[in-house]
């Protein structure tokens, strides 16, 4: 991962910035966040509820909820074009084609009174509208069948809520991999899910990956999924990346407070017992309280200068692919 | 002597249908529980969604009334008390939601929400539950002025905290979490989960502790009960059933949950199919019929009640599943 987009980046957000317009005035949700992803490579984007994760993912595929979110600067680059800039049409026939998303909630993302197979041949006809019906209903089935949704024809005139929510999340990847998208970007896609379903679902996009060989773009607040499924990761805290790494640097050293402290405040399998974990005092400040600099440094518990939440910090690497944002009270 | 003891306890649902109402199908929910909990003990209790570890919360503090089996608290047989007999055992024992935003009334102050425990108890004068609401509210980490403030006013972290002082206002013997923290961030779930554990090293109550995810299970937990459409199949120390699970439902539990260690990636052996609803559930070893194991038949003819491998390690002795 680089600082500055290079040529093969499937993905480069460059200093993006995005946030809404609320009643009490203007909020920024992303702050000025890079990241790159390379063909083929997952990405987790990990961070609590309202660090920007998800404002991220939605400026990517320009689906900001309209008319109060927009993005206001950086650059969003698929495979070279600036999709901040892109007419509404072009963007049209990249959503859900080369590009495509899944939600944490297939219920309110799928249609509740038309058929699965209604909504993912529409997928299909969207951006192929040469191929006959017959051979369209075809490759619906396979991919029925490739994301372990048996029972053929007959699923195609089932309802959504005839389904379990494990078969529904089933449903949005076929729906979003129908098309052979470059870029997957999954918003918490199993954190709605038990955990025995979550491994099923999480080894199927991993699968479907080598498969297609598609970029993955993983947003969610687990560790865990991070390290089992990912290539690099970014950590991002009230609307900035504190830091990123590929998953073996990141989780044999973290550097940044914020993802020390996530880390070891995880029960883990191997912790002893009712013993107190190292928690992280306070709350994530919300929007209107962020500061210009370090947003961390109050609630680290580590000494520090006020002087590091008030002004704007570098972003630095301070080993080859390991970047790190640069407050002097976070860094070790 | 044990807190609580629960012995065979069952609830079934009937499930009615057509035109006569007539019972189409029967839902076992809980189906031939037994377990005992002693003072200051943490019994955690896991299973996927549907396997019945919320009905068996609300059945054993008589939120719900039990189809057969005996819930024995504080020597006294609640199995079947009814509403008045039950109303001065509703102090001892209490219950912390998961979404604690549900839970809170959104119209009462947060001050009137703790009060209300002393209130329908009848206890303290209105200056007395004042000072005790203040008291509460200090002991979960909340500062004084929350007293005044509405529910929405906070984050969900600190809503269970008001969620928590409700429930330890009239120092229970018995708190039933149910996945107290499952819909918290990563950062708040471990200040609520400390929270609760320094409670409980204070005043001495014993925990029943129900989440999905085994890892918050075992931290929180002396003894650890696995439950599968509606029966435990596995019950040991938590160390113990970490370390050496006996049951393959068990073993696939801890096999599903993601490490946070990249070193630790490997290949899982992922368990087939859906949560299996609890509806007319197959008879004998149900996680057998859905490993659809070869010797998922035996189990059929088997008495399945749990048996003590080693000591304090219980298991459904099923031929397909140990």
């Amino acid at each position: 991962m680089s600082q500055s987009p290079s040529s093969t980046d499937l993905l480069a957000l460059r200093d993006l910035r995005a946030g809404f317009d609320t009643e009490e005035g203007w909020r920024l949700a992303v702050d000025g966040i890079s990241l790159a992803l390379q063909p083929g490579r997952s990405l987790g984007l990990v961070g609590e509820s309202g660090c920007g994760k998800s404002v991220t993912a939605l400026s990517i595929m320009r689906l900001l909820p309209q008319p109060h979110g927009h993005v206001v600067g950086g650059s969003i680059a698929f495979e070279g074009q600036d999709l901040a800039t892109l007419p509404q049409a072009e963007l049209a026939s990249l959503r859900g084609g080369a590009m495509s998303m899944i939600f944490q909630e297939p219920m309110t993302a799928l249609h509740p009174v038309r058929s699965i197979g209604d909504q993912l041949l529409e997928a299909l006809r969207l951006h192929d509208r040469q191929g006959s019906a017959q051979a369209h209903e075809a490759r619906v089935l396979e991919m029925l069948q490739r994301v372990g949704i048996a029972g053929g024809r007959d699923r195609l005139r089932q309802y959504p809520h005839q389904l379990s929510g494990g078969m529904r999340q089933r449903v949005m990847i076929a729906m979003a991999l129908l098309n052979r998208p470059r870029l997957l970007i999954a918003d918490e896609p199993t954190t709605a899910l038990d955990v025995t379903v979550q491994a099923q679902i999480l080894e199927l996009i991993a699968d479907l990956q080598r498969e297609m060989g598609m970029g993955v773009l993983l947003i969610t607040h687990d560790l865990g999924v991070v390290a089992q499924y990912c290539d690099e990761v970014a950590v991002m805290y009230a609307g900035r990346i504190v830091e990123r790494a590929s998953v073996q640097q990141l989780f044999a050293k973290p550097r940044h407070a914020y993802t020390r402290a996530l880390l070891a405040s995880r029960p883990r399998l191997e912790g002893k017992p009712k013993t107190l974990l190292p928690a992280i005092a306070g709350q994530v400040p919300s929007l209107r309280d962020w500061v210009s600099g370090c947003r961390f440094a109050p609630r680290s518990g580590l000494a520090h200068e006020p002087a590091w939440t008030q002004q704007p910090l570098a972003v630095v690497e301070i080993e080859p692919g390991h970047w790190v944002e640069h407050c002097p009270a976070c860094l070790s | 002597m044990s807190l609580l003891e629960v012995t065979d306890l069952s609830l079934h649902f009937a499930l009615r249908g057509g035109l006569l109402r007539r019972q189409v199908a029967k839902c076992r929910a809980v189906d031939g529980v037994s377990f005992t909990l002693q003072p200051g003990e943490t019994l955690g209790l896991v299973g996927e969604s549907g396997c019945g570890k919320t009905t068996l919360g609300k059945t054993v503090v008589r939120l719900l009334e039990p189809t057969a089996g005996r819930i024995i608290f504080d020597g006294c047989d609640i199995s079947h008390a009814s509403a008045s007999q039950l109303r001065p055992l509703r102090r001892e024992m209490q219950m912390v939601f998961q979404d604690p935003a549900e839970s809170l009334n959104p119209r009462h102050t947060v001050g009137d929400l703790i009060e209300e425990p002393f209130v329908v108890q009848g206890l303290g004068s209105g200056a007395q539950r004042r000072e005790w609401a203040h008291e509460l509210l200090g002991r979960v980490g909340l500062s004084a002025d929350a007293y005044q403030r509405f529910p929405f006013e906070f984050s969900g972290g600190q809503r269970q905290r008001i969620g928590i002082a409700r429930a330890i206002a009239l120092k229970p013997k018995l708190l039933i979490c149910d996945e107290p923290v499952s819909a918290l961030d990563v950062s708040v779930q471990s200040q609520v989960l400390n929270l609760l554990l320094e409670l409980q090293r204070e005043m001495g109550m014993s925990f029943l502790f129900i989440a999905h995810g085994l890892n918050v299970v075992k931290h929180m937990s002396d003894r650890v009960a696995v439950m599968y459409l509606g029966r435990i199949v596995e019950m040991a120390g938590a160390e113990e059933l970490y370390r050496h699970p006996r049951h393959a439902y068990t073993k696939a539990l801890l096999d599903a949950i993601p490490e946070a260690d990249p070193a630790l990636r490997r290949p899982r052996r992922l368990l087939q199919g859906d949560v299996p609803s609890p509806i007319n559930p197959p008879p004998g070893c149900a996680f057998g019929a859905r490993m659809k194991h070869p010797l998922y038949p035996q189990s059929l003819e088997m008495d399945l009640s749990l048996r003590e491998v080693s000591p304090g390690h219980w298991v459904q002795p099923c031929p397909c599943c140990t």
